[in-house]
């Protein structure tokens, strides 16, 4: 495995095109999506926030959202985002947001052995940290912190929801069944990101299709977080 | 604006169909009286403003409040504190049901008072209580929810053969009435609360469920057990005749408001006690939250007592009607079918099923969709009035012809499905026959059994809510076995997909 920290002409970039929408249009979401334009994704339920006074007076302070995550090629990224943009109509008010970070490695990296970890830009001489993102089926979340600690994390936060525009969503009269799944983030310096990744990818078979998603993003700095081996 | 409009616009679609067959009726097969359309009409837009409002008001004081004490309660790791609090808390909140004194109050009657009116309420609360603290102890001691349905309804089934078939009826009723539209909402966020601390995500989520399904069978076995010792032959007594009609609109309703007013407070009362108990021992929450909660609910409580003034305003008495003008139709057909119509489109309205599917998404993140509960429960229901129907119009029919092959096969399939929809569907089965269920299809039916020589308006008249309270947990299994097919045929093919381009996700 390459240990090497710069990352190589070679290594394919990747985007995690975020969406925030609500429910109406989470659906219109999942109509319009063919699996095929990204690697896969999770839908989370989350509340977003009212702004109308009557509303706030009533208590009406928070409504439904769904966010949606989708980790897509660096090439397809601009095209996708434009493409919900004109679908969802997300430049009228109101009809929801998205926006496109940078991902440094994803499962094909690992897959096809390339480097991609990308440079660690020391801030302050202190080691730089990743953010490590794992989508898995409902119930996995558990294994794979398991793992991450055994490879020398300290904790990780485990968010639910469903898979987005997956292969694997059946309809049944006309309405989508998607699978549960689980979003596990963690963080994690630089130096173990690696090794953590691929265990992680080996040990839950990530390489089998519609097992899951892994992917790393680039981390500026961190607070709070329990200096490993200590 | 947007999530005003939104919940009201669920809310419409949930009401306005059983609006659009009883007007469409009215026009055709079945013409009321104007009066009474007028007040069917004012009812409706009534249940329409009281649902909007109780939806959002549970969302902002009920839900809190239960989530809350089901945290705390796990949170402080005593068994003891479990144990009391789901005696003490599960008994007011059965004994605080109004439906409840009102059943009894009839089964008083109709046992000429050999099963006492406060000894059934109290039977039925004790039992609910110990079942409610099992099914707590449940969660956290990981027993499988399938075992527990299956000792409960197996001790039912021992126990009803020494019942009479109509004391069997009405320890159904009872398990059905305990369960109204203030105590499942409440009951789903405990039991959510009390799932949400457990370390396995998969089992939390199935244990989300079953709370309300287990505490059902309480209320069952409650009045099953009274039953043994007082004696429970054939009824014998009159049920005492409902109040009489008022002359005009504005009485029917006026008359009605003060005692639905009264009987909410005292419905909401164990629960707010409870909130306050726990603000001051355990919660400590910031006066910003204490005024949310309580807004939440004055909320719930005015939308309830809009709600059920609608439906005991408007619905009532249009449900007996057309019950008996259709059966006094020479056919029988026509009844059969608005039966099936009905069922189908009142449980839409039913507050608690709001409630549930709400539950259902937020807990499994969305990955069951709210419109399939619905879809599975409104033809759940509409069956069951429709097989209720059936069975007044063929005296043939007796009810453990439904019960015994209808709770076997609840249980068998418990076996089979994954365990979030076996709590989902038995916790339905208490959800499904709410006030809506319980006065309007109520009335219906025994609409049709008035008309029916050979119907016996007492002993047809209890047991509908039995049938009501079974077919949705067939229905929700069944959806959950077909969920399970789906995705398992989905990721088959799937992964067939992914072998025959390489097994590599590439682009073109």
């Amino acid at each position: 495995m390459n240990t090497s920290n710069t990352r190589q002409a070679n290594a394919p970039s990747f985007r995690i095109i975020t969406l925030v929408l609500n429910e109406h249009q989470c659906n219109k979401f999942v109509r319009i999506t063919k699996s095929d334009d990204f690697y896969g994704g999770i839908i989370m339920l989350g509340r977003g926030t009212v702004k109308s006074e009557i509303l706030n007076l009533l208590g009406i302070k928070s409504e439904k959202k769904e966010i949606v995550s989708i980790l897509a090629d660096e090439k397809k990224a601009a095209e996708l985002l434009d493409f919900y943009t004109k679908e969802l109509e997300l430049d009228k008010p109101g009809h929801g947001i998205a926006f496109t970070t940078e991902a440094l490695v994803a499962n094909r990296t690992i897959k096809e052995g390339l480097s991609g970890w990308g440079e660690a830009p020391a801030i302050g001489g202190e080691s730089m940290y990743r953010k490590l993102t794992v989508v898995v089926n409902r119930g996995m979340a558990e294994d794979v912190m398991d793992i991450a600690r055994k490879s020398g994390v300290t904790g990780g936060t485990i968010l639910h929801g469903r898979g987005a525009g997956s292969d694997y969503a059946a309809k049944f009269l006309g309405m989508e069944i998607e699978p549960e799944k689980e979003l596990v983030i963690i963080l994690l310096p630089s130096e173990i990101v690696e090794k953590v990744a691929n265990d992680i990818y080996t040990e839950l078979k990530l390489d089998n299709p519609g097992t899951g998603i892994l992917f790393v993003e680039p981390v500026l700095d961190v607070r709070g977080l329990k200096k490993p081996g200590k | 604006m947007n999530e005003l409009t939104e919940k009201l616009k669920e809310v419409l679609a949930s009401v306005l169909p059983i609006t659009f067959i009883v007007l469409v009726l009215n026009f055709t097969i079945a013409p009321l009286e104007t009066d009474m359309l007028v007040a069917f009409l004012v009812g409706s837009l009534l249940v329409i403003i009281g649902l909007t409002a109780f939806l959002f008001g549970i969302d902002q004081g009920l839900e809190p409040i239960g989530h809350g004490v089901g945290t705390a309660i796990t949170h402080s790791n005593s068994f003891a504190l479990l144990i009391t609090v789901s005696l003490v808390l599960g008994f007011f909140i059965s004994y605080a049901e109004p439906d409840l004194h009102i059943l009894a109050k009839q089964v008083s009657s109709v046992t000429s008072g050999q099963f006492n009116n406060i000894l059934m309420v109290v039977v039925v609360s004790v039992g609910l209580a110990v079942m409610m603290t099992l099914g707590m102890l449940r969660i956290l001691r990981d027993v499988r929810l399938k075992y527990v349905f299956t000792a409960a309804y197996g001790l039912i089934f021992i126990l009803s053969l020494f019942s009479s078939p109509d004391f069997l009826a009405i320890a159904f009723d009872a398990s059905g009435a305990t369960t109204g539209a203030i105590t499942v909402p409440f009951m789903l966020a405990l039991a959510a609360g009390v799932s949400a601390m457990k370390k396995d995500s998969k089992m939390s989520e199935a244990d989300s469920f079953g709370l309300v399904g287990i505490s059902s069978t309480g209320a069952i076995l409650g009045v099953l057990i009274a039953g043994l010792f007082i004696g429970n032959g054939k009824l014998t007594g009159k049920l005492p005749e409902t109040e009489i009609v008022a002359t005009n609109l504005l009485q029917s309703y006026l008359l009605k408001l003060g005692t639905i007013a009264k009987d909410a407070i005292i419905t909401l009362l164990p629960i707010i006690i409870t909130y306050f108990l726990f603000q001051i021992f355990s919660f400590k929450q910031k006066l910003s939250k204490v005024l949310d909660i309580t807004r939440g609910i004055v909320i719930t409580y005015l939308g309830l007592v809009i709600f059920l003034l609608g439906v005991n305003g408007g619905f009532m008495d249009v449900g007996a009607q057309l019950g008996i003008r259709l059966a006094a139709m020479e056919s029988k057909i026509p009844v059969l079918v608005v039966a099936l119509l009905l069922g189908l489109t009142t449980v839409l309205a039913e507050p608690a099923v709001h409630v549930l599917t709400y539950q259902v998404e937020d807990v499994t993140g969305g990955s069951v969709k709210r419109g399939l509960v619905f879809l599975f429960m409104s033809v759940a229901v509409g069956t069951s009035i429709f097989m209720s129907a059936l069975r007044i119009l063929v005296p043939g029919i007796k009810l453990w012809m439904y019960l015994l092959p209808g709770f076997g096969l609840s249980v068998l399939l418990a076996f089979f499905v994954p365990d979030l929809f076996v709590g989902m569907g038995f916790d339905a089965g208490g959800v499904a026959s709410g006030p809506m269920t319980a006065t309007f299809s109520l009335a219906f039916v025994q609409g049709i059994a008035e008309q029916i020589p050979t119907a016996d308006v007492v002993a047809d008249g209890f047991g509908m809510i039995a049938i009501v309270a079974m077919t949705p947990i067939i229905a929700l299994e069944l959806l959950g076995a077909i969920y399970q097919a789906k995705l398992r045929k989905a990721s088959k093919t799937a992964a067939q997909k992914e072998l025959s381009t390489g097994g590599s996700h590439e682009h073109e």
